[in-house]
């Protein structure tokens, strides 16, 4: 467990500088978008008041007031951007986060096999380090949406804008956050139980690929091929122009089963290519 | 432990955001719209479910026992099996007794059930227009000896229509009746034959076949501008056994104004009963009803079928008038609910749901149509004082209801 505990520790050291200047690019991204569009919301109403409208309050009730909502989708651009690196980067990371062993002068994955310690510690960090990665920058996505209200409410007059909308109101009415953070607490570890078993599968292919090398290459690919295929089979077996045999809870349960197995199946490989088979 | 600070923190820091997150979100309270009685027996309301909307909080439903947002629910409510007949009572109730046998069965009347069998008809189709492969997929059940009957068959004559929906089904020993709605290809020059018929599909279940295909009705265009359709109003009851059909026939006067576009001076809308087995209909006189572009009649009107009556509803403002027509004795009675006009209106056994704005209030009546009288009013309410109550009963909608038994 200690081992374990450190082997993460320092997947965590190598990574966070790159990891700290992505919260900061998003902050500063999504920061400046809802500041300028505020900004030009306001001047906007501006050039629009004349002699007949000449306060805040004729022009909202002539022309109805703004949300954080509607600013949020003018500037979605900036928002979404920082959003779309971070999932680049940690897309890309999955990989790296292996690769990078092997690279360099003195391969560090020398050190890390000779560890004396069950080399699963050292996979089961990476696995931990990289949904880590993910949950925290989905967290600093919750902590600045607050922030980003305010920021709007401080641009533009109370006058101007409608009722402030909760948190959940303006995830849920977001196309991505809404994705991003699921309405119940059950979906949210659902859905990031899935994604940890997507990556289980990439890291088994990576595996395969560092094992036998060209020939794991494809065994990677039909790997993940397989792990898919079983996925959709209950869809593709009984889902048949849309006259689905089985009942959505029937149907959850068995895709639910089948994830544990694939997952379980992955570690299980996973630990045996690391412990007889993988090469330096 | 001073070297891991990084680490740690950033754990903290996830269950910190997110235990705040869905625990503000678990705590979060809605506005509790209520359905209270104002007169008559509880009991009369308890399987209503009112579908609203509020313009701040998304859908809800609202029933005697409170509300429930879409927003507060379950990610396992979403898989709850009666969620897939939701609105027809009989069809839940047979879902929980015969799961098995309403696989894969999705068209609510598609369904017939008497003493003996449980029965399903239904028309599937491909995609492509040019060849939709429409097969008539049967499944019969025998109550008593538990034997399944299933089969396939290919619809006759297929490549004429380029939709088929089914209407009803009734069975009469070996003998099933599929009604289907089909819809004619369009075909350049002839607007005649892009026309609906109404077909009886007799399938004889010993021999595993359609035994006769007969068009019931079809829609016509006369010489003299008038288009004659039909449409089946179909029992409240979905699965019960009828030995009529019944149907309304719409008969439109078209003409064209001096640009040559296309109005309908005058409507006629007749209700016929159509007996199944010697084939025959008879008018219902009562409700006939005429309508012309002049005599700008604004009166809605809606007619149901259940339980061996036909009921026709019409009201305005002034009030809602309920008439009775027996299928049996002939008989017309009619009673009346002193206030219009129906926003949502719903039939169902011997009852009739009827909701209504009163002020700024929705109204519910149940009234029973043996007794012909309401025996239930109730009003949608919600636990707060003055102008916060009249402002959330403003911003709520209610578009629908149904019973959940």
């Amino acid at each position: 467990m200690n081992r374990y505990l450190k082997l993460l520790h320092l997947e965590v050291a190598r990574f966070w500088k790159l990891y700290l200047s992505l919260f900061a690019i998003t902050l500063l991204m999504q920061g400046s978008g809802i500041y300028y569009e505020s900004g030009k919301y306001v001047s906007s109403v501006q050039d629009k008041m004349g002699p007949a409208i000449d306060t805040y309050g004729k022009y909202a009730a002539a022309n109805g007031v703004v949300s954080f909502l509607d600013i949020l989708s003018s500037a979605n651009l900036w928002f979404l951007a920082p959003i779309a690196l971070s999932i680049g980067a940690l897309s890309l990371y999955i990989f790296f986060i292996w690769y990078r062993e092997w690279t360099g002068k003195n391969m560090f994955i020398y050190r890390l096999l000779m560890l004396p310690t069950e080399r699963r510690n050292m996979y089961l960090a990476k696995l931990s380090a990289i949904l880590l990665f993910v949950l925290g920058l989905v967290s600093f996505q919750i902590l600045i949406l607050p922030l980003l209200q305010s920021l709007y409410q401080s641009v533009i007059d109370p006058v101007l804008r409608g009722d402030a909308e909760s948190m959940m109101t303006i995830v849920q009415s977001h196309s991505l956050l809404r994705i991003l953070i699921p309405s119940n607490f059950t979906e949210f570890v659902l859905w990031y139980g899935g994604g940890a078993v997507f990556v289980i599968v990439l890291f088994t292919a990576i595996l395969l690929e560092r094992s036998y090398r060209l020939k794991g290459i494809v065994a990677g690919l039909i790997y993940i091929g397989i792990a898919i295929l079983l996925m959709a089979a209950p869809y593709l077996i009984t889902n048949r122009d849309n006259y689905d045999y089985l009942y959505p809870s029937e149907l959850f349960t068995i895709e639910f089963v089948i994830a544990i197995l694939i997952g379980a199946m992955s570690l299980l490989i996973s630990f045996i290519l690391i412990n007889k088979k993988i090469s330096v | 432990m001073k070297r891991y600070w990084f680490s740690i923190l950033l754990v903290v820091f996830i269950i910190g955001c997110v235990s705040t997150y869905y625990v503000s979100a678990a705590a979060r309270s809605f506005p509790e719209y209520k359905l209270l009685t104002v007169s008559g027996d509880d009991n009369e309301a308890k399987a209503v479910v009112l579908e609203a909307d509020s313009k701040k909080d998304g859908r809800l439903e609202i029933t005697a026992k409170g509300s429930l947002y879409f927003q507060e629910r379950s990610f396992f409510d979403s898989f709850l099996s009666n969620e897939m007949f939701k609105y027809s009572p009989e069809l839940q109730l047979m879902m929980k007794k015969h799961k098995n046998f309403m696989r894969g069965k999705k068209t609510y009347n598609g369904f017939y059930q008497d003493g003996q069998v449980l029965a399903y008809a239904d028309v599937k189709s491909g995609n492509d227009y040019n060849n939709r492969n429409y097969k008539l997929n049967v499944s019969v059940l025998d109550l008593k000896t538990k034997d399944k009957t299933s089969f396939t068959a290919a619809l006759p004559k297929q490549e004429l229509y380029s939709w088929v929906n089914t209407a009803d089904v009734q069975v009469k020993g070996q003998t099933l009746h599929l009604i289907t709605y089909n819809m004619n290809k369009a075909v350049a020059n002839d607007p005649n034959r892009q026309a609906q018929e109404i077909h009886d599909y007799t399938i004889d279940l010993s021999n595993k076949s359609i035994a006769d295909d007969r068009v019931l009705f079809a829609e016509e265009r006369t010489d003299d501008g008038k288009v004659i359709s039909y449409n089946i109003i179909p029992s409240s009851q979905i699965t019960a056994p009828s030995e009529s059909l019944v149907y309304q026939q719409t008969t439109l006067k078209v003409a064209k104004d001096k640009d040559g576009n296309e109005f309908t001076p005058s409507m006629e809308q007749v209700i016929y009963t159509y007996n199944l087995e010697t084939g025959k209909s008879q008018e219902v006189p009562a409700f006939k009803s005429h309508s012309s572009a002049d005599s700008a009649q604004s009166e809605a009107m809606q007619v149901f079928f259940s339980g061996g009556q036909i009921v026709e509803v019409r009201g305005d403002e002034a009030g809602t008038t309920i008439n009775l027509y027996g299928m049996k004795d002939q008989a017309i009675r009619n009673f009346t609910i002193p206030t219009g006009p129906a926003a949502n209106t719903l039939v169902y056994g011997d009852r009739l749901y009827m909701t209504s704005k009163d002020g700024d209030a929705m109204k519910l009546y149940i009234a029973d149509l043996k007794q012909g009288k309401v025996i239930y009013t109730g009003a949608i309410d919600i636990n707060e004082q003055s102008a916060k109550r009249t402002e959330l009963l403003k911003q709520l909608h209610v578009y629908s209801m149904y019973l959940a038994k």
